[in-house]
């Protein structure tokens, strides 16, 4: 597929930002089954925005997008108390959630993401260990487990979507726990 | 459980289709097509690949140890069961079969996973995970919570080490769900349940069945003490003490599941060290002085410290100083 800078941008400032977004969206919207189809919509939402113009700032752009989609959803429901609006409007967004680690994957990071795939059901997990751990192509995935070529796509186009969503529960460390108490914390 | 939804469904497809190799003219045509149906489809694609390449940071050649992979026609699947520590070894083992690959296992001293010490569960300040085990068996992690998981076909068992989980058990007679925190081990019958840490005290909560709770090693001193639905039991080292609970006081301690922290008739001290488990920023209180008895009800959103000490200002005429790091509260 051909990249525009939109989608570079995308991929590079709006979605390390995922982590910090889910959580938003817990804590401002009650029915957690509707958050994966909010965050597409707000996604939807910036990516519309950027192709006239990629916004200077990401971060502020994307959360009060959020907000303004939560505020708008709020509105439209039958029944919804003064206090949602009111705590929704209340809260300075981009101040709340930290920045993401830039271009880094930081051990509790990739501790979080084995940990993702360890709950991955068996056969999804040992494709997505000997494709990405092992970086086995696919062909070689199939031969190794005696299975088929396409058993191993399929088994692929599920753990893509298991691992990104586990990934939005990887939030940014905090900046001092990363550098100082981290290493001792992640062991036990 | 993944969701049910139809274009994420396609975007994997077409991920794992172009994960295989290349298209070829017609599927890219196809391909590019489905692209620009909608931005829709495309911020969904673009979010799964993004995930699936940020999972090569498994791999990190930088720091890594290379073994070889076993011959291909090696049974399937050991890697199943290959601890780090074990890696010496199994690489002795395996000198002197032909390498065809190589196998590269990244940041060696922290590759006890998949199996070796169970499943590894963790939350940051403020932050709330559920955690669905392959029993069936539910745990929500509350903040700052730290556990570890063994479940299997054979024993089913948590440590908590740090922190507070929730836990809804799918019972099974014949392997109990056992929960060891410190010397204490709580074991279901049947149940849903909380269980705090904090240090070597204990709180478990019982929101439905029951558990027993018993003091490993003081088993002679301590009996063990069953825990039944509407009931809380504080255990420390040599003492577990039972008392009941009211349904709205059960909702009321299992309020954070929500997101949320619910007092009657706290006095501000305790109210505040209950903020600051969830926030960064902590308040300070006053440890002398009547500041702290100040009684305060109602439900709070557990991360906005803010808003709390807003309350404090307007509603109690309290003097609150905020410098980012903390919040003074004074006269």
């Amino acid at each position: 597929m051909n990249r525009s800078a939109v989608d570079l941008w995308f991929m590079e400032e709006v979605l390390p930002l995922e982590a910090a977004l889910t959580g938003y969206l817990r804590r401002k919207w009650r029915e957690a089954n509707e958050i994966p189809d909010l965050r597409q919509e707000i996604y939807t939402r910036v990516y519309e925005a950027a192709t006239v113009a990629i916004p200077e700032l990401t971060k502020p752009f994307l959360f009060m997008t959020a907000r303004n989609l939560l505020i708008d959803r709020a509105r439209r429901a039958q029944v919804v108390s003064i206090e949602t609006v009111i705590d929704l409007e209340d809260l300075d967004v981009a101040d709340t959630v930290p920045d993401p680690e830039r271009n880094a994957v930081g051990r509790e990071a990739v501790r979080l993401l084995q940990a993702a795939i360890n709950r991955l059901p068996p056969r999804c997990r040992e494709v997505t260990l000997l494709r990405k751990v092992h970086g086995l192509p696919q062909r070689d995935v199939a031969r190794r487990m005696g299975i088929s070529e396409s058993t191993v796509e399929q088994q692929v186009a599920k753990g893509v979507r298991l691992i990104a969503d586990a990934m939005a529960d990887i939030a940014p460390e905090p900046i001092a726990r990363r550098l100082g108490r981290a290493r001792k914390a992640g062991r036990s | 459980m993944i969701e049910h939804d139809p274009i994420e469904e396609q975007a994997a497809r077409w991920l794992a289709r172009q994960d295989a190799g290349p298209l070829n003219a017609a599927a890219k045509a196809g391909f590019d097509a489905w692209l620009a149906t909608s931005t829709r489809h495309r911020v969904t694609y673009l979010r799964l690949e993004a995930a699936w390449r940020r999972a090569d940071h498994l791999r990190s050649p930088g720091q890594a140890t290379t073994l070889p992979l076993p011959p291909t026609d090696a049974p399937p699947a050991p890697w199943r069961r290959w601890p780090a520590r074990r890696a010496a070894r199994w690489a002795t083992m395996t000198a002197a079969a032909a390498a065809v690959l190589l196998l590269v296992l990244p940041l060696v001293d922290e590759w006890d996973w998949p199996f070796a010490a169970g499943q590894k569960f963790s939350t940051g300040v403020g932050d709330r995970y559920t955690a669905h085990l392959q029993d069936g068996s539910q745990i929500e992690l509350n903040t700052n919570t730290r556990l570890r998981a063994s479940v299997d076909q054979t024993a089913r068992e948590v440590r908590l080490d740090k922190g507070e989980a929730f836990f809804e058990v799918v019972h099974d007679d014949k392997h109990p769900f056992v929960v060891i925190s410190g010397d204490l081990r709580i074991v279901d019958v049947g149940t849903k349940f909380s269980v705090r840490r904090d240090g070597d005290k204990l709180e478990v909560v019982v929101a439905e069945g029951a558990v027993l709770v018993e003091d490993m090693a003081h088993p002679n001193d301590v009996p063990p003490t069953l825990v039944t639905q509407s009931m809380a039991a504080v255990a420390q080292p040599k003492a577990i003490r039972k008392s009941s609970r009211s349904e709205e006081q059960i909702r009321e301690a299992l309020g954070w599941r929500h997101g949320t922290l619910v007092f009657t008739d706290r006095p501000l001290r305790e109210v505040a060290a209950e903020f600051n488990r969830y926030n960064r920023k902590q308040l300070v209180v006053p440890a002398e002085g009547p500041m702290g008895d100040i009684r305060i009800g109602g439900s709070f959103e557990a991360t906005n410290v803010d808003a709390f000490a807003r309350l404090l200002h307007s509603g109690f005429g309290l003097k609150v100083i905020d410098d980012g790091r903390e919040i003074r509260i004074s006269n």
